[in-house]
């Protein structure tokens, strides 16, 4: 069995796992907390393994060693915000909605730097090798759909954070740091999830469209975070947990089909 | 399946549809021929080298140099 089609089975097992906890709750709340912080360390060394395998097929430190050596580092510090997330909630006790922002916050918030620039390199080493960027309605149509997402988040979450009077200025800080920051993340994942749709159902463009996917599923379950965190409502075992877990392993995906796209190329005795 | 009257289109196309699929290899062969003022059907044998230096540049990005550098040294074979 290839390691793409073990990798889908592990994320089905993991999906129906953690929807399973969810739902019943068995185990009562004391599993649920385990489950919610744990599920997604795995997910996230699951995500780092492989994409370091992917990083490493290349040779030459060009636009796309690069750009995969950005995800790597950006999922690598996610994955050390998670051991630290897991660790102070159930190691220390800490009640995190408290204590927000935590150390683990301040590693998420640096993760998101090589995480963009990883996407922005992609997208620009696109452009610039010249192939087809295909229809410029589409572009447009983006852009509306970008700006509906920008409105919603300044006027829903945004601009009733900085109003609160409740919330100290370094908890505004990070509450809005992450949903500018996902809105941000989005637009390349976006722009991409369109190139790569011109590419049918072609080997070379799984790796980006699965990073895509990867990406705006933080980007919901961190919106979703934002808000329900500011209003004291997130818990552990939220099924936004769904979304972030999903997230990784879909990065985890595409390190996996890149993967695999580079060796049988190698392999390949007519090139 | 696209078929080119010229046998350099046909055989670019069948070294970049496995790859990139079928529609985005038409369209990056449409592109690249454009770029040097022609059309796919007019293709000649001293066009492969700058035909395959424009599909290497745009391939580098998802495979790599290394790789981009084989499939181009493929089409100028030809």
């Amino acid at each position: 069995m290839k390691k793409t089609t073990q990798l889908w089975i592990f994320t089905a097992l993991i999906m129906l796992f953690n929807l399973f906890i969810f739902l019943t709750k068995v185990g009562g709340e004391r599993l649920l907390l385990y489950v919610s912080d744990l599920l997604p360390v795995l997910c996230a060394i699951v995500a780092f393994i492989y994409l370091f395998k992917a990083y490493q097929q290349f040779k030459e430190f060009d636009f796309a060693k690069t750009s995969w050596l950005l995800t790597f580092i950006g999922v690598g510090l996610f994955f050390v915000a998670e051991s630290i997330y897991a660790l102070l909630e159930i190691g220390l006790g800490n009640d995190m909605n408290e204590n927000f922002p935590s150390i683990a916050d301040y590693v998420w918030c640096v993760g998101y730097i090589p995480l963009f620039s990883g996407m922005a390199l992609m997208f620009y080493g696109y452009k610039k090798g010249g192939f087809p960027m295909g229809n410029t309605k589409v572009y447009g149509f983006l852009s509306v759909v970008i700006a509906i997402i920008a409105f919603a988040v300044i006027v829903f979450l945004l601009i009733p954070i900085i109003k609160d009077d409740e919330t100290d200025l370094l908890s505004k800080v990070f509450y809005l740091y992450y949903p500018v920051g996902d809105v941000l993340l989005v637009i390349p994942a976006l722009i991409l999830m369109y190139i790569t749709s011109l590419f049918g159902r072609s080997t070379i463009s799984m790796p980006w469209r699965l990073l895509a996917l990867g990406y705006i599923c933080f980007t919901v379950a961190d919106l979703l975070y934002s808000y329900l965190s500011w209003q004291d409502l997130y818990g552990s075992g939220n099924l936004i947990d769904l979304a972030w877990n999903f997230g990784y392993l879909s990065i985890a995906l595409a390190g996996s089909y890149q993967m695999e796209l580079m060796k049988s190329l190698n392999e390949r005795v007519d090139l | 399946m696209t078929t080119y009257n010229n046998t350099y289109a046909q055989q670019i196309y069948s070294v970049l549809s496995p790859l990139v699929g079928e529609f985005m290899a038409k369209g990056v062969l449409k592109s690249q021929v454009q770029r040097i003022g022609k059309t796919e059907e007019a293709i000649v044998k001293e066009d492969l080298p700058h035909l395959a230096d424009g599909i290497c540049k745009g391939l580098v990005v998802f495979v790599g140099t290394d790789v981009a550098q084989k499939v181009a040294a493929k089409i100028k074979s030809f």
